[in-house]
């Protein structure tokens, strides 16, 4: 991936030189105004948390049932990654609205999974979700819809983001504020690009190839290599094709590593020369270790992922989810995101403030194609049985049926 | 002593007010053994029998779970490999724990002390350091291999070095022998001087002497190391992700994967119950081939 300039102007804007923050509608004026008349009135600790891009005016409290969600401040529990609880970069929000911010560091999304259906679980303030999950988290009702007139930062985002997780009423299941791509990560000094995912079953990448154990994720990245072009709606002929296919890539992989971290020390170590799939952050990785990685994207496109954050509909401190969830997707934390863990923004007026491989890695410039054209934001399988649909439980014996093979 | 208990003697005979005594003294340890274990397994064994995923557990009671397990040949695949590896596992950690402890006791006694620290620094250190220390020691670019080719010994680096069952094994042992060591330093211990003394006097060669006087004394504290170490090592499911190749997944990531990746909590529990008959099947399995060869006599300690 060739490096990229940093973006002149924002491409969802007509206008080129002015920002979404400065191209702000008629109608989004008027939700901040409202949104600020309340706060004002209500909850000054909820301006300080929300209200950084909000302008100064005052109007009538249309959110009122952000009123019902509390005061921000005390204690906020959050679920999710390290690092995507902000680190030192969020502190200063922390302390200016007196929260106390508790964190479990999760390995994976299936860690929220098994978390929120615990008593303790169940009364965290903001958890990590990951999209394809969206639609069972939906279903299983465990969420609190947010309402976007809560998040004075929201109309500053991409929106084709939250509208990966927005309900049939209009709010929102979790509010995006990361996004990367599982594209094929390898060592360019070893090898081309690949054309393909099925060029992996060629016998010169024997014992070259790293797999990752990330059951849902292998799954969606085989089905598009075998043709499946919606890999959440997948058939149990189409999962036994991929299964098949998966079996073949191990056969010339040399391990399933246990995480994306790891491919990236195999692949400085030299252990491996690319992964079956790979993450783009795997780049950043390996570049702190010295070493030079590269991410393809086959023409079967590749994995997209986008991370949220939700607020479990038992939180005992919703209001402050809420303000913490508005911060990450603020100015300050998006630049964290894009710098910090080298990961994609969903907010393209800090696209500029990005440097070093937070820009390489991400190419903005070609945000669009790489979003129309080499990505596929696949979905999970459906948890209950759907005719000939293939469940999340047979995905997941799928995997291990592959790992043993 | 004796005016004061009179009334209860002629209530209560020795043997008795001995029984109620040692009930006494034990009924704390069975009320933490029962609350933290048997309540728990209990009910995982109820759950095994429901039906259950992400939305929860429900349904009656079945066999269901336990008819998909039994059936499933990734599990069988899983458990032969779990088995294998628990078993050179434990026999590796045995033999570098009898060589350290008989060293220490029979050769350098005035190290027993700092044998016994340096095994705890071991056990203290880091599961996951240990784990990593492995992964640099045995990779293409590691100490081994480097050390291998840049002395021309090797051309290539040697590849069946990490990422294989070698590695696994390795490394489970390198992680539990420590505790093999600790367990037969003790039983060693209690092996009098005299005891080896008289059999040597009696023209026994070392061997024998090992044969028929040590291993024997000692046969309880090898059946304790070899087992614990063989379900410790056979349940793994950390190390052979990060040094294990392609076909060493073992049956604690199939049963990691319900409770987690699935939320199917009463199949997990199936796999665990399943899991947890056959290992202790195994480890009956290695107390009779102890006793058929001797090693574990009435009377040994």
């Amino acid at each position: 991936m060739k490096p990229s300039k940093a973006p002149q102007r924002h491409p969802f804007v007509d206008d080129p030189g002015i920002s979404r923050a400065q191209a702000m509608t008629r109608g989004a004026f008027l939700r901040r105004a409202a949104m600020l008349g309340f706060t004002v009135t209500a909850a000054g600790s909820v301006l300080a948390a929300c209200g950084s891009d909000s302008s100064s005016s005052s109007g009538n409290a249309s959110a009122g049932s952000l009123e019902e969600l509390g005061q921000v401040g005390g204690q906020l529990q959050i679920l999710t990654y390290a690092g995507y609880e902000g680190a030192n970069a969020i502190k200063p929000f922390l302390k200016k609205n007196g929260i106390d911010a508790k964190t479990t560091f999760i390995n994976s999304q299936d860690d929220v999974s098994t978390r929120l259906r615990s008593p303790a679980g169940k009364k965290a303030d903001a958890a990590q979700l990951g999209v394809a999950q969206v639609d069972i988290y939906r279903n299983l009702g465990l969420f609190l819809p947010l309402q976007k007139e809560w998040f004075s930062n929201f109309d500053a985002v991409e929106p084709r983001f939250p509208k990966l997780t927005e309900n049939e009423d209009g709010t929102l299941t979790s509010m995006p504020f990361v996004w990367g791509s599982l594209g094929w990560n390898y060592l360019p000094d070893k090898l081309e690009p690949i054309e393909s995912w099925q060029d992996l079953l060629d016998p010169k990448f024997k014992g070259k190839i790293a797999m990752v154990d990330d059951p849902v994720s292998s799954i969606q990245t085989g089905a598009l290599a075998v043709g499946v072009k919606e890999p959440g709606r997948m058939t149990k002929d189409e999962l036994a094709e991929t299964k098949e296919f998966l079996m073949k890539v191990k056969a010339n992989a040399r391990t399933v590593a246990a995480w994306y971290g790891d491919i990236a020390d195999m692949l400085v170590a030299g252990d491996v020369w690319c992964s079956f799939q790979g993450w783009n952050a795997v780049q950043a990785f390996a570049a702190e270790k010295g070493g030079v990685v590269h991410t393809g994207y086959p023409k079967e496109k590749v994995v997209g992922f986008v991370d949220t954050f939700g607020v479990p509909a038992e939180s005992d401190n919703p209001a402050t989810g809420v303000a913490f969830i508005n911060e990450m997707i603020g100015k300050k934390m998006q630049t964290y995101v894009g710098n910090d863990l080298v990961s994609g923004v969903v907010r393209l007026d800090v696209v500029p403030n990005i440097k070093g491989l937070g820009k390489e890695v991400f190419n903005y410039n070609d945000f669009d194609e790489i979003f129309n054209t080499k990505l596929n934001f696949a979905l999970d399988a459906p948890i209950e049985p759907d005719g000939d649909i293939a469940t999340h439980e047979e995905w997941i014996t799928a995997w291990e049926d592959v790992k043993a093979s | 002593m004796d005016h004061r208990l009179g009334g209860r003697e002629g209530i209560l005979n020795p043997e008795l007010r001995s029984r109620l005594s040692a009930i006494g003294l034990a009924s704390p340890l069975g009320l933490l053994l029962l609350a933290l274990l048997f309540v728990p397994l209990g009910i995982g064994l109820w759950y095994s029998f429901r039906q259950g995923s992400l939305y929860g557990i429900s349904g009656g009671l079945s066999f269901d779970n336990y008819s998909e397990v039994l059936g499933r040949e990734t599990f069988w695949k899983a458990i032969r490999t779990s088995v294998l590896f628990g078993l050179a596992t434990a026999a590796i950690s045995l033999v570098v724990g009898f060589i350290i402890a008989r060293y220490v006791r029979f050769e350098k006694r005035t190290l027993a002390k700092v044998a016994v620290a340096v095994v705890l620094l071991a056990v203290f250190g880091g599961y996951l350091v240990r784990i990593y220390a492995w992964r640099t020691i045995l990779g293409e670019s590691g100490v081994i291999n480097s050390a291998l080719t840049t002395s021309g010994l090797l051309d290539e680096p040697l590849s069946w070095l990490l990422f294989s069952p070698t590695a696994v094994v390795l490394t489970l042992g390198s992680i539990y022998a420590p505790y093999a060591t600790l367990i037969i330093m003790s039983g060693l211990e209690s092996v009098r001087d005299d005891e080896v003394e008289a059999a040597r006097d009696l023209g026994a060669s070392p061997f024998r002497v090992y044969q028929r006087v040590v291993l024997p004394l000692i046969g309880r504290s090898i059946l304790l190391a070899f087992t614990l170490i063989f379900l410790l090592a056979a349940a793994d499911y950390v190390i052979p992700p990060l040094v294990g190749g392609p076909d060493t997944q073992m049956v604690g990531v199939l049963i990691a994967n319900q409770f987690m990746a699935t939320g199917d909590i009463p199949l997990g529990a199936a796999y665990g119950f399943v899991t947890l008959l056959l290992l202790v099947f195994f480890g009956t399995l290695i107390w009779a081939a102890m006793r058929v060869c001797g090693l574990l006599p009435k009377g040994a300690r």
